[in-house]
């Protein structure tokens, strides 16, 4: 079986200038930038870790534009949660877990309790 | 506009003075009498009219209350523990709540998705794009104290309000 992609939400912040990440277009280029779509259409799986020494605030508006090309793709995000993992603190997990739900509601036009 | 009452009172008065004579089947209506009919049918359409315009306004009063009970107040609740960071914890710096008010604007979004199992029109791009007009500005400038975000925290507050409210009119 093929190895996970491995992605480090801190190589995206100029630590120790910033310890944060924030907005929907960065988090658009950053997923173009990685090919985050490309590996996603061929199913290949991807475990993206926050190490929260070094970030410390994570703005939704990254997330949402980090997923979105990616939700418009795979439709539900039970699909995302099959193809990614979030290694990451209680806090940003469940951050990423809300995030993801509204994505879905978005791109699906679902509520989350549809699902 | 003329009231039913008062019509039959002209027609009886009419009747009185011109024809105190009983009416015979032979008879035939005058013009007076077909403009007395005429007037009470349209005076019985004006008042289902009106009664109907009371009905509308009533049935629009009850729905935009239940919008501000279902929606303003409740979003108003979520929106709390940001509103005692503002008031309690003004010379804070910023960075110390920022995830706290990062969760809570999130809870706002995930209960309007929730709402719209019963507003489905509700479009939540534009509470979104309110929401991100204001977070993704602080979160450049987290090191400074909370009270210098105040006007931006209550000026996104009344834009989420006003669109909501906006839409609960658009909704009638």
């Amino acid at each position: 079986m093929e190895r996970p992609h491995e992605i480090e939400l801190a190589d995206f912040v100029d630590y120790p200038h910033t310890d944060w990440i924030s907005g929907r277009e960065f988090g658009e280029d950053k997923a173009k930038k990685i090919g985050l779509l490309n590996w996603v259409k061929s199913r290949e799986k991807v475990i993206i870790h926050i190490n929260d020494e070094k970030v410390k605030a994570i703005n939704d508006s990254f997330i949402k534009g980090f997923f979105s090309a990616i939700f418009k793709e795979v439709k539900s995000k039970e699909q995302v949660n099959k193809l990614f993992t979030i290694e990451a603190n209680p806090y940003f997990a469940r951050l990423f877990e809300k995030n993801f739900k509204i994505l879905d509601a978005i791109y699906n036009n679902a509520t989350p309790n549809s699902k | 506009m003329l009231s039913i009452t008062t019509l039959l009172q002209i027609v009886s008065n009419y009747n009185y003075s011109f024809n105190s004579s009983i009416p015979t089947a032979k008879d035939s209506w005058g013009a007076s009498e077909y403009i007395a009919v005429a007037a009470c049918i349209i005076s019985a359409l004006t008042i289902i009219a009106s009664y109907y315009t009371i009905y509308v306004q009533n049935q629009h009063q009850i729905k935009f209350a239940a919008f501000e009970r279902l929606a303003i107040q409740n979003i108003s609740k979520i929106l709390e523990p940001i509103d005692n960071i503002f008031d309690n914890k003004a010379n804070e710096l910023l960075s110390l709540h920022i995830n706290e008010i990062t969760e809570v604007l999130g809870d706002v979004e995930i209960f309007l998705i929730e709402f719209k199992d019963i507003y489905t029109g509700l479009e939540i791009i534009k509470i979104i794009k309110i929401k991100d007009d204001f977070s993704n500005p602080i979160y450049s400038q987290q090191s400074n104290q909370i009270k210098l975000f105040r006007a931006q925290y209550f000026a996104f507050k009344s834009r989420l309000l006003y669109e909501l409210y906006l839409f609960a009119m658009a909704e009638d």
